[in-house]
C-alpha cells in the first residue's frame, strides 16, 4: 500500500528539477574538469621536466591523489577544511574536488604524451635555435596533443560520471535529483533511466568529437 | 670559422672526444671519416652544443660556446645541422618545416619568409612537394627538406652527419648533388660521412678520427690515396 503523499507519476515541476540537476553537474564538470586540465598541463610539464626539484614534487602530487579515492578527496575539502577554519560553500567543494581529481590523471597523460615526442625532434628544433618554450610551443606540444586526446576524452567522460559523487555532499546535481525523485514517487526504474540517459548525452557528444578531432589531427601523420 | 682547442667529452666513464683541436676556415668543406665510435658524429653535435664538452673551447664565427644560454641559442641560430635521420616535424609541410624556424627564432614577417621557404625548396630540386607532409615525401625528399629547412635560418656554418646512410642507395646522389651545389657555392662545411666519391669531389680536407682522436688529416688526396698512419691505412684498406 502505497502512502497517499506519494506521486505515481513525474510531472512537469520534476522535469524542471532534472534540468536543473543536468545544468548543475554540466556546471561542476565544466569548471572543475576544465581548471583540472589547465592545471594538469604544468603538473605535466613539470613532471616531465629533467630538473629534479621540479619533477619530483609533480610526480608525489600526482601520486598522492591518483592513489586515494574520489569520495575521500570530497569528504577531505567538505568536511576538513571548515576545520580549518575555512568554510568552502558546497559547490564550489565539488569543483575542487574534481579539479584536484582531474589534474593529476590529466597530469600523467600529459607527460606521457610529451615523452612520446622523440629526442630527434628536441635535437632538430634546438640546433635551429630554438629554446624551451618555443620547442614546446611549435614542435612538442602539437605532436605530443595528439598522443594525449584519448586517453585524454576517456578520463574526462569517466570524471564526468563520477561526479555523481558529489551528490553525497547534498548538491543538487543530476544523481542527487534522481535521489530525491525516486524517494518521492518511487518510480527508481524511470527516474535513474532517465539519470543515464542524461549522463550519456552529456559523454556521448564528448567521444563523437574527440573522435572527429583525432582523425582531422591524423592529416598528414 | 670554427676554432675547437682541447676539448675532452666523456659519456658517464667513457672518455668519447680526447683533446680534440680543429680549425675550418670560412669557405672551407672539411669531410670526417672515421670507423663509428671514433666520434666523429659527437664532435659534429658538440659544435652547436647539441652535446656539452667537459673541457675545451670552441669558437664559432667568434663567439664562444659555453654555458651562457645566449651564446648557445645565438650560435645554433647560425648554425644548421643536418642528422642522418632527417628529424623533420612530422605535423608540419614541408613548407612549414622551412618557415618555422625563421619565424619563431628570427621573428621574421610570415610572407617573407613563405616567399624565401619555396625559393629555397625550390633550389633543393622539392617546388612540387612544398603542400606534402613528410610522411609523404621519400627519405631523399625528406633530407632535401631538411636541408632546407636549414638553410633558411641563413646559416654561416653547415653540419652534416651522415646524412646518407639511412638512405637506399639510388636515392644518395639527389641529397649529395644538392650537398655538392652548396659546396660550390661557398657554405663552409663540416661533413661526417662515408661517401668516399663526395670527399675526393668537394672535399678540401679530409680528417681521420679513431678512438676519439684526429688521427690524421690532409686533401683527399694525400689521406686516399698515401695514407701515413697505420690506423688510417687499415680503415681506409676495409672500405675502399
Amino acid at each position: 500500500m502505497v502512502p497517499a503523499y506519494v506521486q505515481d507519476r513525474l510531472n512537469l515541476y520534476d522535469a524542471v528539477l532534472f534540468l536543473q540537476g543536468l545544468g548543475n553537474t554540466v556546471a561542476l564538470c565544466l569548471l572543475g574538469l576544465g581548471l583540472g586540465t589547465l592545471i594538469a598541463l604544468f603538473v605535466g610539464l613539470a613532471r616531465a621536466s629533467h630538473f629534479r626539484w621540479l619533477s619530483w614534487p609533480a610526480a608525489l602530487y600526482i601520486e598522492v591523489i591518483r592513489d586515494s579515492p574520489l569520495l575521500m578527496q570530497l569528504y577531505l575539502v567538505f568536511f576538513a577544511l571548515p576545520l580549518l577554519g575555512l568554510d568552502v560553500p558546497i559547490f564550489l567543494a565539488g569543483v575542487a574536488t574534481l579539479m584536484i581529481n582531474a589534474s593529476a590523471f590529466m597530469a600523467e597523460i600529459v607527460r606521457a604524451g610529451i615523452q612520446s615526442v622523440g629526442k630527434d625532434q628536441w635535437d632538430a628544433a634546438r640546433g635551429l635555435g630554438m629554446g624551451y618554450p618555443q620547442v614546446m610551443r611549435w614542435v612538442v606540444m602539437p605532436q605530443a596533443v595528439r598522443v594525449m586526446i584519448p586517453p585524454g576524452v576517456g578520463l574526462l567522460i569517466g570524471l564526468i560520471k563520477d561526479s555523481s559523487v558529489i551528490s553525497v555532499i547534498s548538491y543538487l546535481e543530476l544523481t542527487r535529483v534522481g535521489q530525491i525523485l525516486t524517494e518521492k514517487t518511487f518510480l527508481s526504474f524511470q527516474v535513474f533511466g532517465i539519470v543515464a540517459g542524461l549522463y550519456f548525452l552529456m559523454c556521448y557528444p564528448l567521444s563523437r568529437l574527440a573522435l572527429h578531432v583525432e582523425r582531422r589531427l591524423k592529416v598528414g601523420g | 670559422m670554427v676554432k675547437v682547442r682541447n676539448i675532452h667529452k666523456y659519456f658517464g666513464h667513457l672518455h668519447v672526444l680526447k683533446d680534440v683541436s680543429l680549425d675550418v676556415a670560412k669557405g672551407e668543406v672539411v669531410v670526417i671519416i672515421g670507423p663509428s665510435g671514433s666520434g666523429k658524429s659527437t664532435l659534429l653535435r658538440c659544435l652547436n652544443y647539441l652535446e656539452p664538452v667537459q673541457s675545451g673551447e670552441i669558437w664559432i664565427d667568434g663567439i664562444r660556446l659555453d654555458h651562457h644560454k645566449t651564446n648557445i641559442r645565438a650560435v645554433r641560430a647560425e648554425v644548421g645541422i643536418v642528422f642522418q635521420s632527417f628529424n623533420l616535424f612530422p605535423h608540419l609541410t614541408a613548407l612549414r618545416n622551412v618557415m618555422l624556424a625563421p619565424l619563431v627564432v628570427r621573428k621574421r614577417p610570415e610572407a617573407e619568409v613563405r616567399q624565401e621557404a619555396v625559393a629555397i625548396l625550390t633550389k633543393v630540386g622539392l617546388q612540387d612537394k612544398v603542400d606534402a607532409y613528410p610522411a609523404q615525401l621519400s627519405g631523399g625528399q625528406q633530407q632535401r627538406v631538411a636541408i632546407a629547412r636549414a638553410l633558411a635560418m641563413h646559416p654561416k656554418l653547415m653540419l652534416f652527419d651522415e646524412v646518407t646512410s639511412a638512405l637506399d642507395p639510388e636515392l644518395v646522389r639527389e641529397v649529395l648533388d644538392v650537398m655538392k651545389q652548396l659546396a660550390r657555392d661557398g657554405m663552409t662545411m663540416i661533413v661526417v660521412t662515408h661517401e668516399m666519391g663526395f670527399a675526393r669531389e668537394v672535399a678540401d680536407r679530409v680528417i681521420f678520427m679513431d678512438e676519439g682522436r684526429i688521427v690524421e688529416e690532409g686533401t683527399a688526396a694525400e689521406l686516399f690515396d698515401r695514407p701515413k698512419n697505420q690506423r688510417t691505412q687499415e680503415f681506409l684498406g676495409k672500405i675502399l
